[in-house]
């Protein structure tokens, strides 16, 4: 992101979601299960982006706020759809990719992961699919390094042992 | 492969991508939507604002000043002498000119009665083919009072050229008072 120095505000916004588009998209996706949901929650939080720009003074602010525009909405949204599935269930029904792994592994994995506490299931996702690090993920679930840091342990334990279990 | 990177590989096979392009012109054409969505807001407030002055909605004001109307009668049969005031509060008329003028009327009613019979009063409005029949107090006090606002009220008491512009009637068992109400 190094378009906030040479330009606008607007340029780094635009950078950002030139840059990050996908991960936005795929993050939005895991916690709503909804492709199209996933979509319009990321265009709705890079407009309102574009609205409060003068408010966002630092760049370094600017990804954490899109983020947790974009985990905020993405909850609402699940909500509101009354969707129960946290990530696509593996199988027929399930977009293409997803088949690498058998079925029942698959499947055992989302139950685990559906299992989770909700903090430490958006720890998952921000870390694994977002790819941010603890102090980002920090900002934009509002806890400390150190809490993102016991939540994803905590995820990780539950999920090894489940994996374990099924392998 | 470590439990981690284990774990990291699995999430990321599990939920994939969703195939869709980015779109930055469909972000800029919501920013510009949500802008023209404030500006319409901030001018419906402005409108609001200005209503006196200006109009409401579809409706153009064409009569800002209260005209004063007046009427008043007497009956020595039924015991009964009424005197009835009226003002007419801004008056608008749909865009186009089209359409029922819509209007309001402040009213005041004095009745003073010889007898304890309940009185009730109504305001007749000539129409163009009928009249509009409205209760202004049932039963009445010695004074009344209130704002009438009806789509239409002022279509036939904005006719200049006729004298009487809508009819009071106060009603008792023994009979019925009739009088017409002037500018």
């Amino acid at each position: 992101m190094s378009g906030r120095r040479n330009g606008s505000i607007e340029d780094a916004i635009e950078a950002l979601y030139r840059a990050r588009f996908r991960a936005f998209v795929r993050t939005a996706y895991a916690i709503t299960g909804d492709a199209e949901a996933a979509r319009e929650v990321v265009q709705e939080a890079f407009a309102l982006a574009l609205q409060h720009r003068r408010a966002l003074r630092r760049q370094q602010a600017l990804e954490s706020w899109v983020w947790r525009i974009v985990v905020t909405r993405s909850l609402e949204a699940r909500r509101r759809e009354s969707r129960a599935r946290l990530l696509p269930l593996p199988g027929p029904a399930a977009p293409s990719g997803v088949a690498e792994h058998s079925n029942g592994h698959d499947a055992e994995l989302v139950r685990a992961v559906r299992s989770l506490p909700e903090r430490q299931r958006l720890a998952l996702f921000l870390r694994y699919y977002a790819d941010l690090d603890y102090q980002r993920i920090g900002e934009v679930l509002g806890i400390a390094d150190g809490t993102v840091a016991a939540s994803l342990n905590a995820a990780h334990t539950t999920l090894k042992g489940r994996l374990r279990r099924d392998t | 492969m470590t439990p981690s990177e284990e774990i990291r590989a699995a999430m990321v096979a599990l939920t994939p991508t969703p195939s869709i392009d980015p779109s930055w012109d469909d972000v800029l054409r919501r920013v510009g939507g949500s802008r023209r969505r404030r500006r319409a807001v901030l001018a419906a407030v402005v409108a609001a604002a200005a209503l006196p002055a200006l109009a409401f909605g579809g409706f153009r004001l064409i009569d800002r000043q209260g005209n004063d109307l007046h009427g008043a009668g007497r009956s020595e049969a039924l015991g009964l002498r009424a005197e009835f005031t009226g003002r007419r509060v801004r008056t608008f008329q749909p865009v186009g000119g089209a359409g029922p003028r819509f209007g309001g009327l402040r009213w005041r009613l004095e009745v003073e009665r010889s007898t304890a019979e309940r009185v009730s009063a109504y305001l007749r409005v000539p129409m163009r083919s009928s009249s509009l029949r409205l209760r202004l107090c049932s039963p009445c006090g010695s004074t009344s009072s209130g704002v009438v606002l009806r789509p239409g009220l002022w279509l036939g008491m904005v006719d200049e050229q006729r004298g009487d512009l809508a009819v009071v009637e106060i009603l008792t068992r023994s009979g019925k008072l009739r009088f017409a109400v002037r500018r």
